[in-house]
């Protein structure tokens, strides 16, 4: 199909087609189109382009694949840590196959050989690490960054059966201070979220170092520091939903008036996250949460995703199970999707049957009714990861 | 069917639940900020999560723009450990997919260097052919729910005219309209100002249009 070009757009109307103009621009586009044929029929066009992109088939990950690439990750960093570290190994990526078994036994024989350096067997759980008191005492940087760590980190334990050299090395693993993640490990997928929650790090550390402003810190400390520890980490991260947090707050239960002064400074500063408050913060979100719910009976759901979104920041994994708890499944929109996804990273989180089953309803549901598309995408992908017991 | 262009109004179809706005992505982005503090942190965990969540994503982007179909598997690996590596750098309110897949492409360009591949210059017709052949075995077709034969032509018709294109216009356009992303994460991902993403686009939807229409003879 030819026709004359008419040039007045230019790259305009790709522009206008992807919804990115401006208000003028657009009325501008607009302005053009009622009068011009040519370009009427240009944008339509674009549409079949965009079906025929559409039509191209993808490379498809296959689970299985996936979960090698996952556990292959995890093994490749405990290795690449020690590599950098010592800056001599150079580790090769190849087909983890034939690689992982090789490279795991060099490098056991290279370290005992050189008798420094602590081997970390993978099988062994994060969960065993004491982790908060680790965060507490230096912040673990992903890259390599070792031995910052206070010598009172308890060492895990090394895997019971293996050859000599292990048991050597774990010996020596008990003297030499430890390595941030050394030994990633994939807890079973049935074990629920580690003793100490990942979620306890205190965000005001990872903040000075890693971070820039995610968590920014103040010196006001309110009257509940716990929930405004909560809202600041909620907010900065949370975006756009932060903007909810207040009115709907302001609704809810009478009873609830640590709601309500958590929710009151809604623009201020944000607060730093005091480690042991945060700590301590959880059992306070739980009975908050489920003070607001019980008096409430039900909350207004934006509310609700907001709360739930909150309390799974900062760890209080059964408050943001029952804040979802009223939020509705369909019909299929932004909220119910950012539900969904909630309810996706909780199950993964904790593992429960309870939970999976409710995530596993939410994506199905809104993918049930959604056009195929991103969105619908990521939540296929996010359903399939997660592991469940039967 | 095929994916909904942003542009495009289906009489009777659900508008996409989340065009193409920064609102869009406010749930995943909480989460994947609070996954990758974790990280950050030393939570194994938390990136296994993360991995899980977007190898889908980067392997598709390799398998499609990469140039070399063999090296994806290990492309994609390379990738998340480069992302590790430099994780603690990442500010955890940025968006994470861009900066992931500046690092997949990034991956995937000095592999192709270092394989010493002929240049991706003028798409020559027979060396389209070969790239895009070769990149194809990889793929499994996505089921649709037209006729088969229409959606077998379709596609057919649509892997060559894609094939047909340079490199750049590729990828703009697989990441607008396959992966949706915005303006703004593509620049970040291509290394690129935002206007010269929309006029790439165009570009490459021209060229795109054009490569259609000669198929039909």
């Amino acid at each position: 199909m030819t026709y004359e070009r008419c040039t007045k757009l230019g790259e305009r109307l790709s522009g206008y087609h992807d919804g990115v103009l401006d208000a003028a621009a657009r009325a501008q586009v607009e302005e053009h189109l009622r009068g011009c044929a040519t370009c009427r029929a240009r944008l339509a066009e674009y549409a079949a382009v965009d079906r025929a992109l559409g039509a191209l088939s993808a490379p498809v990950l296959e689970d299985r694949l996936r979960e090698e690439l996952v556990a292959y990750t995890r093994e490749s960093i405990a290795v690449r840590g020690r590599a950098a570290r010592r800056g001599r190994l150079r580790a090769r990526l190849r087909s983890p196959r034939t690689w992982v078994p090789l490279a795991a036994a060099a490098v056991v024989l290279l370290v005992v050989w050189r008798g420094m350096d602590l081997y970390a067997p993978p099988e062994q759980s994060l969960a065993k690490r004491d982790l908060s008191k680790r965060v507490a005492d230096a912040p673990a940087h992903v890259e390599v960054a070792p031995g910052k760590e206070s010598a009172a980190v308890p060492e895990p334990e090394p895997v019971a059966s293996g050859p000599a050299e292990e048991r050597f090395l774990a010996k020596k693993m008990a003297e030499a201070p430890a390595e941030p993640f050394a030994s990633p490990e994939s807890p079973p997928p049935t074990t629920p979220a580690p003793s100490t929650p990942p979620a306890s790090p205190p965000l005001s550390e990872i903040a000075s170092d890693a971070t820039q402003g995610v968590v920014r810190e103040s010196d006001q400390i309110a009257a509940r520091p716990a929930d405004k520890d909560e809202s600041a980490a909620a907010r900065s991260k949370v975006g756009a939903l932060s903007s909810t947090v207040p009115p709907p707050a302001s609704e809810v239960a009478p009873g609830s008036e640590a709601m309500s002064q958590a929710a009151a400074p809604a623009a201020p500063a944000k607060n730093a996250a005091d480690t042991q408050e945060r700590a301590a913060g959880t059992p306070q979100t739980q009975s908050r949460a489920r003070g607001v719910q019980l008096a409430s009976g039900r909350l207004d759901p934006t509310a609700a995703l907001s709360i739930a979104t909150l309390a799974f920041e900062v760890g209080d994994l059964t408050g943001a199970r029952l804040a979802l708890g009223s939020i509705p499944v369909l019909p299929a929109d932004t909220l119910t999707t950012r539900a969904a996804h909630l309810a996706l990273a909780l199950a993964m989180r904790t593992g429960d049957s309870e939970d999976c089953k409710q995530a596993r309803e939410r994506a199905d549901a809104i993918t049930a009714t959604l056009p195929s598309g991103p969105t619908a995408d990521t939540l296929r992908t996010r359903r399939a990861a997660l592991q469940c017991p039967p | 069917m095929g994916i909904v262009g942003p542009g495009e109004r289906k009489p009777g179809a659900l508008p996409p639940v989340l065009p193409l706005s920064p609102e869009r992505h406010a749930a995943e982005a909480a989460l994947d900020s609070a996954w990758i503090t974790r990280a950050q942190a030393g939570d194994g965990t938390a990136f296994d999560a993360l991995v899980r969540t977007y190898a889908p994503l980067v392997h598709r982007v390799i398998g499609r723009l990469g140039a070399d179909p063999d090296d994806c598997a290990d492309l994609v690996q390379e990738t998340f450990l480069k992302a590790w590596q430099g994780l603690a750098r990442f500010d955890p309110a940025a968006p994470f997919r861009p900066w992931l897949l500046t690092i997949a492409l990034n991956c995937a360009r000095d592999a192709g260097r270092r394989r010493r591949r002929r240049p991706r210059m003028e798409p020559l017709d027979e060396d389209e052919e070969e790239g895009g052949g070769a990149a194809r075995t990889l793929r499994a077709p996505d089921p649709t729910p037209d006729a088969i034969a229409e959606s077998a032509d379709l596609r057919d018709r649509a892997e060559r005219a894609f094939d047909r294109l340079s490199p750049d216009a590729q990828a703009v356009l697989w990441l607008r309209v396959r992966e949706d992303l915005s303006y703004d994460e593509i620049a970040i991902v291509l290394g690129v100002p935002r206007g010269t993403v929309m006029s790439r686009l165009a570009r490459a939807r021209e060229a795109l249009r054009i490569h259609l229409a000669e198929e039909v003879d």
